[in-house]
């Protein structure tokens, strides 16, 4: 299997590093290789930041950031026309956008597109605007790269029991809701 | 190599018979007599002494003793600092200047 | 005894363990203080004793107690520190470089340089082996690079307890302070003296390279894995050119190596781990008949005219008539340094090893700011 490159966009404080970390520890679980990093900015909560996930069957030398990514995650729709978004992606570059509406996520405009309303589960479900959980889920469904149980085993290792259940129902609702537009639909 | 914790030697033939690094037994002032006081002899008046005892707590070199009411400094030990003179209450400490080891 | 005082990006090393520490699972006191010059002399101190140590620091934290690192090394005791390297500032950042700990270079310390969490983890146990070795009684810094390294979360294999103590034995100190046999410690060294102190502690850094090689093979004999001890080379014995790194550049330029070995160049790669000491002789056998070695480095000596490596480098390979050697300033302040880059320093040492003519000898890779 080639290596999967994914780019995470979220803002300070919303859970973006905590999911990269989730689905490497996922990936990891399944028996491959994975490193999971922020970009490294100072953080301030709110401000635009990226996450970088690396997946492989093999050990993964490359320890620079990801500039062309194989998957961008969106978790916050007002990030949807932040250019930061684009930068470096290709034509095959898959799109999971956390959006409210097909309308909404389809305004990115681009060919391979899924989005989940993220916001709405983690409302209703967690009672705090995280999506970070939620996205994971939709991401195993979207790309098929990670079973649901090993993101589950990766959620409870990572998150503390007394929050650990219900991010798992936050995950499965994405992963059951995540909706492909376009190509894949 | 050197032994560790023994006194250093006064001559080494080679680097090679040093310790690792510099270590003395604790209470080498007990061999290293100073029989040269910097501004002279503490001389005691006893009838003076009021048995407080600020001489044997603030000394630096801890060669003052007090006992029966008396007080003992040990000269081979004693620098002449001076401080057990400043310190007396009752002015029974005078530093007194010697012949063979003159004050500056 | 660990004694430390947060600074990003190490601090999670300090919290992680003060954790372990609290909840029982580490037997050791932890001690909150101050600042970091307190904590390398809280450590020098509890190291005097006889206990085994801990501290871990970065950047500023580092130069602040520079003092303590000088009186760690004189006094011989084997301390064992965590660097997350992190460039100097201003101008200011958190983020990596190696110029932080490349400053402390001749503070007598051991300094190895790791690229990946199971390195880390497996020479942080390392450290203590050639540390507290009667050869050597040399305290060590275990550096890597701030978050690019620090904060990557990648599988680790954490080995067995009991099978690192068996690798790891009590600590036995050569000396120690001791109310029953009270000792006056690193006292003054007379001029005949001093120097030779300073020499036996030269000599015990060449006995490091030896103890760094057998806990290197033990390790790997036990564990089964593998870092290089004070090096690690790939492809070296047939190259024209080879890439000589620290740190997680290593990771990358292995990449790149093989990238370009699969297209028919003769590349090379070494990551040099032990900084101190020096590997000079392994160096010089390693690489004395290579044409070009690049440099490729996350420090930089101002008003100099290369990084630290590479200027030792060159001193170790001087009057053998062997490679041309180049310098790359890279990865200094946070600044990425990525496949493509590292592929064009490989082209451009390939080039100096095929004898074309290369103008000037250090290049800083600035990416979009050149």
């Amino acid at each position: 299997m080639k290596m999967t490159e994914i780019r995470i966009h979220c803002r300070g404080g919303r859970g973006g590093v905590t999911a990269a970390r989730i689905l490497g520890l996922a990936a990891v679980r399944e028996g491959k290789h994975a490193l999971a990093f922020p970009s490294f900015t100072v953080e301030r909560r709110g401000a635009p930041i990226m996450a970088f996930v690396r997946i492989s069957e093999e050990e993964i030398l490359d320890r620079s950031f990801i500039y062309n990514p194989d998957y961008v995650l969106i978790f916050d729709p007002g990030l949807l026309n932040h250019p930061s978004v684009r930068v470096g992606v290709r034509e095959e570059t898959f799109f999971l956008v956390n959006a409210s509406s097909r309308e909404q996520a389809a305004s990115l405009g681009v060919k391979k597109l899924a989005f989940v309303n993220a916001s709405a589960i983690a409302h209703q479900v967690l009672g705090v605007p995280i999506v970070n959980t939620a996205m994971c889920g939709a991401f195993a469904a979207a790309s098929k790269l990670l079973s649901f149980e090993a993101l589950e085993k990766a959620i409870r290792e990572f998150l503390p029991s007394k929050i650990a259940g219900k991010n798992v129902e936050a995950a499965f609702r994405a992963y059951q809701e995540v909706k492909f537009i376009g190509e894949n639909g | 190599m050197g032994k560790m914790g023994d006194r250093l030697k006064a001559e080494y033939k080679s680097y090679r018979e040093l310790p690792i690094t510099p270590l003395i037994k604790a209470g080498i002032s007990k061999f290293a007599e100073t029989p040269w006081h910097l501004h002279g002899r503490p001389e005691v008046d006893q009838a003076k002494c009021i048995g407080c005892r600020l001489c044997w707590l603030y000394c630096p070199e801890g060669v003052i003793k007090v006992e029966d009411g008396r007080v003992e400094v040990d000269y081979a030990r004693c620098k002449g600092c001076g401080i057990c003179a400043n310190e007396c209450p009752v002015g029974a400490i005078t530093m007194v200047l010697e012949a063979e080891n003159p004050a500056r | 005894m660990v004694c430390a005082y947060p600074i990003t990006p190490q601090t999670p090393i300090v919290e992680y363990i003060a954790e372990f520490i609290a909840r029982g699972e580490m037997k050791s006191k932890y001690l909150t203080i101050e600042g970091e010059h307190s904590a390398m002399m809280a450590t020098v101190a509890a190291a005097s004793t006889g206990v085994r140590t801990f501290t871990a620091t970065s950047s500023q934290g580092l130069s602040y107690m520079q003092e303590g690192l000088f009186y760690a090394a004189g006094s011989r005791l084997p301390i064992v520190m965590a660097v997350v390297n992190r460039s100097m500032g201003p101008p200011w950042t958190i983020l990596t470089g190696h110029d932080d700990s490349i400053a402390q270079r001749d503070t007598g310390w051991m300094q190895v340089y790791c690229g990946s969490g199971q390195e880390i983890l497996d020479t942080i146990i390392q450290a203590y082996r050639i540390a507290e070795d009667e050869r050597v009684l040399i305290p060590i810094m275990v550096c890597f690079e701030g978050f690019v390294t620090s904060h990557c979360y990648e599988e680790v294999v954490i080995p067995d307890e009991e099978e690192v103590e068996e690798y790891l034995p009590p600590y036995r100190p050569a000396y120690k302070l001791d109310v029953e046999d009270p000792l006056i410690l690193t006292t003054f060294a007379p001029p005949a003296h001093w120097m030779g102190y300073k020499k036996k502690h030269d000599e015990a850094m060449e006995a490091a390279k030896k103890v760094i090689m057998e806990a290197e093979e033990e390790f790997a004999e036990r564990f089964g894995r593998r870092h290089g001890g004070l090096l690690q080379a790939y492809h070296c014995e047939d190259a024209e050119a080879v890439i000589l790194t620290m740190g997680n550049l290593a990771s990358t330029t292995r990449l790149v190596v093989e990238k370009l070995r699969r297209e028919g160049f003769h590349l090379g790669l070494v990551k040099l781990r032990s900084f101190r000491p020096f590997p000079a002789s392994e160096l010089r056998e390693l690489l004395g008949k290579v044409k070009a070695v690049g440099v490729l480095e996350r420090n930089y000596s101002v008003g100099g005219f290369g990084g630290a490596v590479y200027h030792e480098l060159r001193s170790a390979l001087y009057g053998l008539n062997g490679p041309r050697i180049l310098g790359f300033i890279a990865g200094m302040g946070g600044k990425d340094v990525t496949p493509s880059e590292i592929e064009a320093v490989a082209k451009k040492t390939l080039r100096a090893a095929s004898g074309e003519r290369i103008e000037g000898e250090v290049e800083w890779l600035l990416g979009g700011m050149a």
